[in-house]
């Protein structure tokens, strides 16, 4: 008898516990759930963004243009001009949805060269790429032929 | 009696731990790692199936001999210690000094193999102790190393050229 009344005292104990901190206010259970449940949002868009990005093949097409283009630099001579056949590329960009405010896909994004640093980005998505050095002190300029579905090179 | 007090007390520090604020947290903070491990297998395992990383490092060394060895023999002033590489053969000097990601030596020789210049250096250095490494040591990291030579004739003279190129440029995801 002498424990059940000690187990319904603590019992009381608790429950005063749970609902009022040492203070006597009351507990703010809201916001860890929030900061729970936002946190779980985002992880989970991330994996799904990264699964999604991949799974289409534009990170291995990026780099894969990306080494091509650079070692075609690399082994050409001033003067030359090269065509790169870029359908994949065009295909993807499409797919990701790379277009500008009229609804043209954005050739001038998908491959940039920064002749200074000698620095060639492929980016086949609307945020991100991949980079890659060439080592030539060349003059390079890109052009694209989108109804050939190619990228031309002209290298000075 | 004591018994049964004992019992009372470990089944209110159960209902305790599942009610309290704190076991939450635990809770909450444990779900967090869990996450991290399966977001961390996940995208391990998705590079793995779809991201096969294309390693170029040998194909590069093997342009950069060439276009060495190509400028070298096109160059009558090869063996004048003011032959500046980097001029000559279009190479981008800044690439090789600050990017640490090529390497070539180009050593000229007679016929009794004696060298007729200083060899012309560019690049990481240490390359080249991890390509003569590489056969004997199998490691991922290390540059991919190209050697390859050409005999020219220069003033009824011929000249030995032996070039050796070295890259590990691996390229980078930018956001």
């Amino acid at each position: 008898m002498k424990a059940i009344t000690h187990r319904h005292r603590e019992a009381r104990k608790m429950k005063r516990g749970l609902l009022f901190d040492k203070r006597g206010e009351k507990n703010d259970m809201i916001s860890p759930i929030i900061i729970y449940t936002i946190g779980n949002i985002l992880f989970f868009t991330f994996l799904i963004i990264f699964i999604a990005r991949v799974s289409t093949g534009t990170l291995n097409s990026e780099q894969l243009y990306a080494k091509e283009i650079a070692l075609l630099i690399d082994g050409a001579t001033p003067g030359m001009e090269l065509e790169i056949d870029f359908t994949e590329g065009y295909k993807i960009a499409s797919k990701n949805n790379v277009v500008d405010l009229k609804g043209n896909l954005e050739v001038t994004k998908l491959v940039k060269i920064d002749n200074e640093a000698n620095l060639l980005m492929v980016s086949l998505s609307s945020s991100g790429g991949y980079k890659f050095h060439f080592f030539s002190d060349y003059e390079v300029g890109v052009g694209f032929k989108l109804n050939e579905d190619k990228i031309v090179l002209k290298i000075k | 009696m004591l018994l049964k007090s004992k019992k009372i007390k470990l089944e209110l520090f159960r209902d305790n731990l599942l009610k309290d604020c704190r076991g939450e947290k635990i809770l909450s903070i444990y779900w967090f790692f869990v996450l991290g491990v399966v977001g961390l297998g996940v995208v391990w395992g998705v590079l793995a199936f779809y991201g096969a990383d294309s390693d170029v490092r040998i194909l590069e060394a093997n342009v950069l001999s060439e276009k060495l060895l190509r400028c070298v023999s096109e160059n009558e002033n090869i063996l004048d210690e003011s032959f500046d590489v980097f001029v000559e053969c279009d190479l981008d000097k800044n690439i090789f000094e600050e990017e640490e990601i090529f390497y070539f030596r180009i050593s000229f020789l007679n016929e009794d193999e004696e060298k007729l210049r200083e060899d012309i250096l560019g690049g990481v250095y240490s390359f080249e102790e991890t390509c003569e490494l590489t056969g004997k040591v199998e490691a991922k990291e290390y540059p991919k190393c190209v050697e390859r030579g050409r005999v020219l004739s220069l003033d009824s003279q011929r000249v030995y050229v032996k070039v050796l190129a070295a890259s590990n440029q691996r390229g980078e995801i930018f956001k």
